[in-house]
């Protein structure tokens, strides 16, 4: 059968003028070769890691796709990577916690969370529900409890629920709960509220969220206007409490009831453009003390995203480390940055240092990392 | 700045190819001269890339793929200014088609031209230069799961402005689910 829609596009395409623009661009490669230079002047190194871990580039000036012939590729002996542990060495020092996973692996395609903490035999699943869990399910900071959405038998509604992972005793949160996609719940650092959206923003791509308190079921506390996304808690240091989210295409910061955040958030979609040849699309997570945030470039969805494949150095917008591909995702743990590729996670700290590897357990394909908590 | 490659190399890549990067450029972006500007652009960075390039013998799929991708960031810079301007592109229609096949090509051209440029790139990929899911996903630097509920988000929307299109069972919709 003739493809319609090719013959079409075959069409409009042929109304194309090519002209000679050889000339044009010599002219624009010169333009962009001064202007690299000052870039690359300034961030002063560049620095690319690649290995059996997946490819990613860590700290420094632009290194994606068109680097200039230029600016020569630097290596970094200092962060070389060693190979990955054999299977069962898996317990790297400073993450001693627990992982969660999302998979869609539960009896007939139900999607599950699982927890598995190295060391300690095989994930367990410890949530399994419908496909809202994967956009819904949060585990708290202190590892005690996780929320999510339910929806009621008839489909018509839903809660909010909570799970004590300790006990295992299921209980509501909220009645007549309101999901909105581009403000799943999200724990307050204290583990002892959480923030869910209310109502979109009527004029703005964003929503007004609302907390809640855990010891207080059925009521919403005060709330603020997220003029964007996916917010996300700073936990710790001089701007604990404050709250990021992504805004059309900048990272926004905010005091916890609104106001402006005296934190500087600009210039990372130009930064992560000029790193990786991509364009950072939504907030996934942020480090405890908000000197990191890392960005999904993946295309853009009000959903939450879980893999992010490019960490921002706060204040400013340092490309910390950035993903080549989707094959590689990075997940923030406290103070230290993992990356997760091919069924190795390789532990970074603080300042990009590899401290070592873990090999994760069995997983089926479609296995997300949801969190860590220690 | 040298190159390790003679120019006149370079210049043979870019006046042998031009005519094709511009026919996809044309259906990127709606416009002549927004065609031309996203391949200079797109061929300036091959050129600065250019050393590495010629090892790889990739020189046109990396400049498509910077093409795809600049355009999707130009659009984002511009897209409120873009999303409240109501002039659309002419459609480009010729004159030797049938009167059914104009009017279903105008329709064809203003329902691509509401799509965001992502969608139309999804598009433009999949069904113009007939590549694979997988290959989209790896030009326009997504995931494959994305690129198929684009494609199917901008299928649904052609459908709907183009009745004509609602008949048809569209050749790769087992590849686009």
């Amino acid at each position: 059968m003739t493809n319609p829609l090719k013959d079409d596009f075959a069409s409009f395409a042929e109304h194309a003028v090519a002209p000679d623009m050889h000339a044009k661009v010599l002219a624009e490669s010169r333009r962009l070769g001064i202007r690299r230079a000052v870039v690359s002047g300034a961030a002063a190194l560049a620095v690319l890691v690649g290995g059996v871990t997946g490819a990613f580039a860590v700290v420094g000036s632009p290194n994606g796709p068109d680097t200039g012939p230029d600016v020569p590729a630097a290596s970094s002996p200092s962060n070389s990577i060693e190979p990955p542990p054999e299977k069962g060495s898996d317990v790297v020092g400073p993450l001693s916690g627990t992982f969660y996973y999302i998979d869609a692996e539960g009896e007939a395609g139900a999607t599950r969370v699982l927890s598995w903490t190295p060391g300690q035999g095989d994930p367990t699943v410890v949530l399994e529900g419908d496909d809202t869990l994967r956009s819904t399910a949060t585990v708290s900071p202190d590892g005690r409890y996780i929320a999510w959405r339910e929806p009621t038998p008839d489909g018509l509604d839903a809660s909010l629920k909570l799970k004590d992972l300790s006990t295992g005793a299921v209980t509501t949160l909220m009645d007549e709960f309101r999901y909105l996609p581009c403000a799943e719940p999200e724990w307050t650092p204290d583990s002892a509220s959480l923030l869910v959206g209310r109502l979109p923003l009527g004029e703005y791509n964003g929503v007004t969220a609302a907390y809640v308190d855990v010891a207080e079921p059925q009521t919403f506390r005060e709330s603020v206007e997220i003029r964007g996304c996916h917010p996300r808690f700073i936990a710790e240091g001089e701007h604990a409490g404050e709250i990021l989210y992504w805004s059309d295409s900048d990272l926004v910061a905010i005091l916890p009831q609104g106001g402006e955040s005296t934190l500087d958030t600009s210039g990372i979609q130009s930064a992560v453009m000029e790193f990786v040849d991509r364009v950072p699309s939504s907030l996934v997570s942020v480090g405890d003390d908000g000197s990191k945030a890392c960005l999904s470039t993946d295309l853009e969805t009000v959903d939450r995203v879980l893999p992010c494949d490019a960490v921002i150095g706060l204040p400013g917008a340092d490309v910390f480390m950035a993903a080549e591909d989707f094959a590689t995702s990075f997940l923030l743990a406290g103070d230290a940055v993992i990356s997760r590729s091919g069924g190795v996670m390789t532990v970074f700290d603080a300042a990009g240092t590899e401290l070592g590897a873990i090999t994760e357990p069995p997983l089926g394909d479609g296995a997300e990392l949801l969190s860590y908590v220690d | 700045m040298e190159t390790d490659l003679p120019a006149a190399q370079f210049e043979e890549f870019v006046r042998s190819r031009t005519p094709a990067l511009m026919r996809t450029a044309f259906l990127l972006t709606g416009d002549q001269h927004l065609a031309e500007d996203l391949v200079q652009s797109a061929l300036a960075r091959t050129h600065r890339a250019w050393r590495r390039i010629r090892e790889e013998q990739n020189a046109e799929a990396y400049t498509r793929k910077i093409m795809y991708h600049l355009r999707v960031s130009w659009w984002r810079r511009k897209r409120v200014k873009e999303q409240h301007a109501d002039v659309m592109p002419e459609a480009p229609v010729s004159g030797g088609d049938s009167t059914e096949d104009s009017v279903r090509r105008i329709a064809v051209w203003e329902a691509m031209m509401r799509l965001t440029p992502r969608q139309r790139a999804v598009l433009v990929l999949r069904f113009y230069e007939d590549r694979s899911v997988t290959d989209t996903a790896e030009l326009l630097g997504c995931s494959e799961g994305a690129i198929k509920s684009q494609t199917s988000k901008a299928l649904n929307l052609l459908r709907t402005k183009v009745p004509e299109l609602r008949e048809l069972r569209f050749f790769a919709e087992g590849s686009v689910a």
